[in-house]
């Protein structure tokens, strides 16, 4: 037997272009033996497909060559049957007569007609197509028509059998039928076959010899893997095989670390960049399992904030893409917009303030929401204009940067605005039934300002506020970044506080959907929620903030400079125009603490601050509220199937922790941060109506009051 | 290229030409199927050459890796490949020539519908636009019976059955 069957000597490809001609391939020498099995592997558009042409002759090499038993190649011929990657059987012909075509060629004068069409029969045999002889290409499916293709470019008889991609166009299972398939075929007629793959287990599991290819332009063998795994090959015993998984290892590390990238080894000083890079080429190569999304064309609605970032990394980053969607971002201009253009369908799904599903589900008229995960925790802070920060310093109160000192300087100044007969300050947050309003009113009733009579508040969306404040429309808001950050380098404004202050690591944002939508689209939901858990996952490994950024300054997202957004992002916080950034580590907590599981006692601590400030009726069981709207359930398939660690309570004391703790639920052991309230008061789920009791007295009649039993 | 624009050279042409004592098909015959020819052939001739143009590159390629000869190439694959947009000519050439045909006749005073129209527009007696109605049907007729009859070959040797011929 010749040794050197097939040789491939110094091949060289170059194709003209617009500057000068295009090195495709170089200089790539391969030499494989009689009966051997070989697969090319490489990214897309890396030449492999060129390999084989050349040595199916269908193209000519610029320089080198290949020589096939001694004989130059020049020119496409039978003896190196190509199987294409669709098929390309003749539509118009059976099974029969597309394989016909080919042994009649071949064989003319060499068989008669009976041996001939015993022979076609035999290739179709041999490919499981037997009962299928006179169907033609359109009758069969996908797996079929390939089968025929495989039988047409056996019936040749060829030294050299080159599959370009073979079952790239197949679904999963029939691809894992046709590998084995081609296994048994292989094993009894020994063939020579070059064959191109983007399937790592593919190869691995078919191969002799893996020859994996490195990115063009000018791509060349990079390295070449022996498989010296036995022959028959089991797919199943080899699945927990250590040395098939070392196999598959070795090609999957080359293929996403050594040449994703057209640059040499990275370096560790650009190490995050490679990451990155890194996700991007996994995402080609791996699919959620058993997924299959009912929607995958969605619309997604978010508010240009920092913390849309999980939306714009999931989308960026082609992780939605990883799980079957094709989602487009649509760029909101206020929080009353996503809600309508939720609750009429106009979006699938979209970034929302965790009170907002809350409201819509108990107010009436609202359409019932589900809150099947949390974004982030924290990310909003108390601004004031330059004047009535000056105003308060000039109260004398000395701990203006607590919570509690701020508001007790506003309180002054509110009673001696009221003795001096002035109006009252305008107050803005972006929508009734947000954090920021609630933490608002919460950090003005700890000093006993009624957020209702001694204010007067009102809802700007966060794009506008600091024009607002500028102009004099308003003296303070409660906002998300980077607005405030953006208002404090307009030296529009001071920030007395971060939302962090008046509630450590609170609910913010969730990822909102209708339920009706929610029950119609379970897959497409999880789909969803695998893609933003992975996203906010990314986003909480320090160096990833930095990168964020970049894409959050696009005109298509935030579209506000970038500096402005590191300041928070990084974890850095500038409270007035002249200080220095100070360090606020936890100011966007995007997924530790296990930010993203939706706490119903969040919930509940939301539902009973609606129910302080009249927002709902007290007769409503807001318990039943809590349970429809934040469904941990659903996070919790979403998290199983990322192999997330999951949580099995649904509640937990707020207010318990005034610094980092551990979570012990079961197996689990998960670390949390602070929940800590400004006021140190402690708010048990369990007891919601005792809670609100205890809450600073609240006049108005339309609110909770505590005599009246809910 | 105005078709009836050919139909005063085919005629000279013709007439100079075509001398017999006993003709096997009368002068008028010939020139119109000139005519017609020369009018109707080009649909066909550019959308074949379309079709052709356009075959599946894996396709050739499959014939070259099997190295067929011209012929089997050209009836296996290029014949074949080509038949839905030769075939969306050849209708189109047909709706043109039968339109020639009936103008070429009034134009020409050859016998058939077209002269029998005319001359009957000519004579102008009160009979007349009843006759010139009952043609103008049956020319409308005739025209859609081919126009059937080509389809009906259509399908007949038409490969593509996802494809629907109306």
């Amino acid at each position: 037997m010749n040794k050197q069957h097939l040789d491939i000597s110094g091949v060289s490809m170059e194709f003209p272009g617009d500057d000068g001609p295009f090195r495709v391939l170089d200089n790539i020498s391969l030499k494989i033996a009689r009966r051997e099995f070989v697969s090319l592997i490489g990214h897309s558009g890396c030449g492999k497909s060129t390999v084989l042409n050349i040595v199916a002759g269908l193209h000519q090499a610029t320089t080198g060559g290949v020589i096939l038993d001694g004989r130059e190649v020049d020119q496409p011929g039978p003896d190196r049957a190509v199987v294409f990657q669709n098929h390309s059987l003749l539509p118009w012909l059976t099974a029969y007569q597309n394989v016909e075509l080919a042994v009649k060629q071949v064989f003319r004068g060499r068989k008669s007609r009976r041996e001939m069409r015993e022979w076609i029969e035999h290739n179709l045999e041999l490919v499981h197509m037997g009962h299928a002889l006179h169907k033609r290409p359109d009758e069969l499916s996908g797996g079929m028509k390939q089968r025929v293709g495989i039988a047409r470019a056996l019936s040749m008889e060829p030294k050299v059998l080159l599959m370009d991609e073979p079952f790239g166009a197949l679904d999963a299972l029939t691809r894992t039928h046709m590998q084995d398939s081609l296994m048994e075929i292989q094993q009894q007629l020994g063939n020579t076959v070059i064959m191109i793959t983007h399937d790592v287990d593919e190869a691995v599991l078919l191969s002799d010899r893996i020859v994996m290819m490195t990115n063009g332009p000018a791509a060349t063998v990079g390295d070449i893997l022996d498989v010296k795994l036995p022959r028959p090959r089991n797919r199943l015993a080899l699945a927990d095989d250590p040395e098939y998984n070392h196999y598959r290892a070795a090609v999957v590390r080359f293929l996403h670390e050594r040449h994703a990238f057209p640059t040499p080894v990275p370096d560790a000083s650009d190490q995050d960049e490679s990451r990155v890079l890194d996700l991007r080429v996994y995402k080609k190569t791996r699919r959620a399992a058993g997924l299959k999304p009912e929607k995958t064309q969605l619309n997604i609605g978010f508010i240009p904030l920092t913390d849309c970032a999980p939306l714009v990394v999931a989308k960026e980053q082609g992780l939605f893409g990883k799980y079957g969607l094709d989602v487009t971002l649509s760029r909101e201009s206020s929080w009353a917009n996503i809600r309508d253009k939720l609750s009429y369908g106009l979006l699938d799904g979209a970034q929302m303030l965790a009170a907002m599903p809350l409201a819509s589900t108990a107010q009436a008229g609202g359409k019932p929401m589900v809150a099947a995960m949390s974004l982030d925790l924290n990310g909003n802070a108390i601004s004031v204009s330059r004047s009535l920060y000056a105003r308060l310093q000039a109260t004398g109160q000395q701990d203006l940067h607590t919570p509690l000192g701020s508001a007790r300087a506003l309180r002054r100044i509110i009673d001696e605005d009221r003795a001096d007969g002035a109006a009252p300050l305008t107050f803005a947050m972006v929508f009734p039934e947000s954090s920021h309003n609630y933490l608002l009113r919460y950090w003005m009733a700890s000093a006993g300002i009624d957020p209702d009579q001694d204010v007067r508040l009102i809802v700007v969306p966060p794009p506008q506020m600091v024009s607002h404040l500028e102009q004099g429309l308003i003296s303070g808001f409660c906002v998300g970044e980077p607005w405030n950050a953006h208002a404090v380098r307009q030296g529009a404004g001071h920030t007395l506080i971060t939302s962090y202050d008046v509630w450590n690591n609170h609910p913010e944002k969730v990822f909102g959907v209708t339920r009706d939508w929610a029950d119609q689209h379970p897959d497409s939901l999880q789909a969803l929620l695998m893609a933003l858990l992975e996203a906010c996952a990314w986003l909480d490994t320090e160096d990833h903030r930095r990168e964020v950024c970049t894409l959050l300054s696009q005109p298509g997202y935030v579209d506000c400079p970038e500096q402005e957004l590191r300041m928070s992002m990084t974890g850095t916080f500038q409270f007035n125009p002249d200080g220095a950034p100070e360090s606020r580590p936890d100011f966007n907590v995007f997924h530790r603490y296990a930010a993203n599981y939706p706490w119903r006692s969040h919930a509940l601590w939301t539902l009973s601050q609606m129910l302080r400030w009249g927002h709902i009726g007290q007769t409503l069981d807001l318990e039943a509220i809590a349970t429809q709207v934040y469904r941990p359930d659903l996070y919790r398939k979403a998290a199983a199937a990322l192999g997330y660690p999951l949580i099995a309570i649904e509640h937990k004391c707020e207010g318990e922790h005034q610094g980092p703790w551990v979570l012990h639920d079961g197996e689990a052991r998960i670390p949390m941060g602070a929940d800590a309230f400004m006021d140190g008061r402690r708010f048990d789920p369990a007891d919601v109506i005792g809670y609100l009791s205890g809450c600073n007295p609240v006049a108005n009649e339309r609110r909770f009051s505590p005599g009246v039993k809910a | 290229m105005s078709p009836l624009a050919w139909l005063p050279i085919v005629t000279l042409i013709v007439s100079a030409v075509y001398v017999s004592d006993d003709p096997a098909f009368s002068k008028s015959f010939i020139t119109s199927a000139i005519t017609v020819t020369l009018c109707c052939i080009w649909p066909t001739i550019i959308n074949t050459t379309v079709g052709v143009s356009s075959i599946d590159r894996d396709l050739l390629n499959v014939s070259r890796v099997l190295r067929l000869g011209w012929m089997t190439k050209v009836m296996k694959i290029v014949v074949p490949a080509s038949i839905p947009m030769m075939f969306a000519g050849l209708r189109l050439s047909l709706g043109i020539g039968w339109m020639v045909l009936i103008a070429a006749e009034m134009l020409a005073q050859n016998p058939g519908l077209g002269k029998f129209v005319w001359d009957e527009f000519q004579n102008g007696s009160s009979d007349s636009l009843g006759r010139i109605m009952v043609a103008v049907f049956v020319i409308g007729l005739i025209g859609f019976a081919l126009d059937r009859l080509m389809l009906a070959l259509q399908r007949l040797v038409s490969w593509d059955r996802n494809a629907t011929l109306r």
